[in-house]
């Protein structure tokens, strides 16, 4: 594969893990704010 | 020189070749072998489970297994079935076939795919291991909170191990997922552009996306059952400012979607097999493309309608009820195109257009049935019946695994060089259809009866005797259909390769290859790229595909 293919492959394929990581983030956030706001 | 090609400092022994070259393989075609039969045995063990459960519910008062051990095994078979099998089984056909579809030479990352591939075995043998750790988890598929969550209901490492094995399971298919969209946006094939992609890759696309934007949601919600299982903390547990909703709100933000997960590539198989087997183009492809992609934003609105019964606000369940609703619609598209494909074609039933038929008649079942589920007053009777254990089987077996055969006997040959039987082909498909019935249709009236799902055993005086015996009998049908395939593969494993690169007169990139293809998947110049049928156009260009003369089945 040519190195700048492989470059763009890995920026993109990154990019998608980090918006994986920040979803999981999203869902602390979403029990926290749950948990706060809720009563039992 | 790339690494891996580099010679071991110690050579392996000659005998031990094939199998060490099998293990470190980064090859997208035996890393997609190696996903079929991964699930497939899991589908047999899951089955197997499942004849034990059927055989403990044929009468009442039956005691073949104690209520533990049936909580266990309805447990891990729903597991097994969902985590194990209906989602990694579409890395399989996902990591064979793409590349092929798209012109590519490999996925993007293939290390990264052969390390997300051993994940599957090994998230499945901590989630089994279990049995041997003083029982395996036994809260349900959904693993509930409190039932998962605390140590007072489900006090066996079985649960911990569960969840520690979907953990693995996960991060397998966000790897996964991350892989597949990186070989479509990025390695396409000159002139394949968006329009021009088999429905299948739109149907990877999307379920790849859902995947990534769901899961994440699932490995949350696992870690805080872990952390209040194992080190005190309180999500779910009312009495210290928890909330047992929290779980099934996050839960289902990933598992609805989830469903789509397990659907949509049977959506993309059944749109590329009717087309070939009608001799007729897709009806409405950009329709089919964009109501794949509806659905999967869709998918994530929809999540409340497991949870009426919970004590959600009313105008929040009527919000859920309608949105379910409108799901209906972009897959009322899908069916309506797929009988426009069909209609006035000239249609050959191959053992592949059964399974594609069948598919679209027990998904429509599926879907109706989910109709009643959608509604807020009939949701509230039938919440955890059997009706809802018909419902989930409409669309998972008489959709999934249907579209799961019927892309077998589609992609068999090129996979293996070799063509399965289509009389057995055949038969798998009726017994298989006549069982699937006989075993789900019935709980449909069990449902109404009022059976509870998960229970062990019934008393004779509930009247349900009768049609659970029905179901264990249409389970065994069911059993001997999944026989016959495995002796259909056996026997074409063990006989010659003959099969030719384009069997069917295919429309895509794929049969274009040698039949398997070589290890750079192609070994001439790819034909252009003008539609999104370039095979169909390269042959009535007057270019041949097969040699001269070939026998096709």
């Amino acid at each position: 594969m040519h190195r700048k293919n492989a470059a763009a492959n890995m920026r993109l394929g990154i990019t998608l893990t980090l918006i994986a990581i920040l979803m999981m983030a999203v869902a602390f956030g979403w029990a926290a704010l749950y948990l706060g706001t809720s009563h039992g | 020189m790339a690494a891996a090609d580099l010679p071991l400092s110690r050579p392996v022994p000659r005998n031990y070749q094939a199998v060490w070259d099998w293990i470190t393989t980064t090859d997208h075609k035996r890393i997609g072998l190696l996903y079929l039969w991964t699930t497939m045995a899991f589908f047999l063990v899951g089955g197997l489970m499942a004849l034990v459960m059927r055989t403990q519910l044929a009468q009442p008062n039956n005691d073949l297994v104690t209520a533990s051990q049936y909580n266990q095994l309805f447990t891990m078979h729903g597991t097994t079935m969902i985590f194990l099998f209906t989602i990694p089984v579409w890395s399989a056909f996902g990591n064979f076939m793409l590349p092929l579809m798209i012109g590519a030479k490999d996925m993007a990352f293939p290390r990264i795919n052969a390390f997300a591939y051993w994940l599957i075995p090994l998230g499945g043998l901590v989630m089994y291991s279990g049995f041997f750790f003083g029982g395996a988890a036994s809260a349900g598929w959904t693993g509930y909170a409190p039932l998962a969550d605390s140590k007072l209901y489900t006090p066996q490492a079985g649960q911990d191990l569960w969840i520690l094995g979907l953990y693995i399971v996960g991060i397998a298919s966000v790897m996964g997922a991350v892989n597949f969209l990186v070989t479509i946006h990025q390695m396409r094939a000159p002139g394949m552009t968006w329009f021009r992609l088999p429905l299948f890759v739109w149907a990877v696309e999307v379920t790849s996306a859902l995947v990534l934007l769901a899961s994440p949601f699932l490995a949350a919600v696992g870690a805080m059952v872990l952390m209040d299982r194992q080190i005190g903390t309180d999500f779910f547990n009312p009495v210290h400012g928890g909330n047992v909703i929290l779980y099934q709100l996050i839960f289902w933000f990933y598992s609805h979607p989830a469903v789509y997960i397990m659907i949509l590539p049977g959506f993309g198989v059944i749109s590329e097999i009717l087309p070939v087997f009608t001799r007729k183009p897709i009806f409405g492809y950009r329709a089919m493309a964009m109501s794949m992609a509806a659905i999967g934003v869709l998918g994530f609105m929809v999540f409340g309608h497991h949870m009426f019964t919970v004590g959600l606000p009313l105008p929040v369940q009527i919000f859920f009820m309608a949105a379910t609703m409108v799901i209906a619609v972009p897959t009322g598209i899908k069916i309506f195109n797929w009988l426009g494909t069909m209609w006035g074609g000239s249609i050959r039933y191959s053992s592949a257009m059964l399974f594609a038929v069948g598919f679209i008649l027990m998904f429509l079942i599926g879907g109706l049935d989910g109709v009643f589920l959608a509604s807020l007053g009939i949701d509230y009777e039938l919440n955890g019946t059997y009706w809802v254990v018909a419902h989930i089987h409409y669309v998972l077996v008489g959709g999934s695994l249907f579209a799961v055969f019927a892309g077998l006997y589609y992609w068999w040959p090129k996979m293996f060089g070799r063509y399965l039987n289509e009389r057995l082909g055949k038969w798998h498909f009726w017994l298989m259809l006549i069982g699937f019935n006989l075993t789900f249709m019935p709980m449909h009236f069990l449902g109404v009866m009022g059976m509870p799902r998960r229970i062990a055993t019934y008393s004779a005086a509930s009247g349900w005797g009768p049609l659970n015996l029905l179901e264990t009998i249409g389970s065994y049908i069911i059993a001997i259909a999944i026989m016959v395939f495995l002796y259909n593969m056996a026997i074409s494993l063990h006989g010659p390769k003959t099969a030719v690169n384009d069997p069917w007169e295919g429309n895509s990139l794929e049969w274009f290859t040698s039949s398997p293809p070589p290890p750079e998947d192609f070994n001439k110049e790819l034909p252009p790229i003008e539609s999104n049928r370039p095979l169909r156009d390269f042959r009535l260009r007057g270019n041949a595909i097969n040699p001269p003369g070939a026998v096709l089945p």
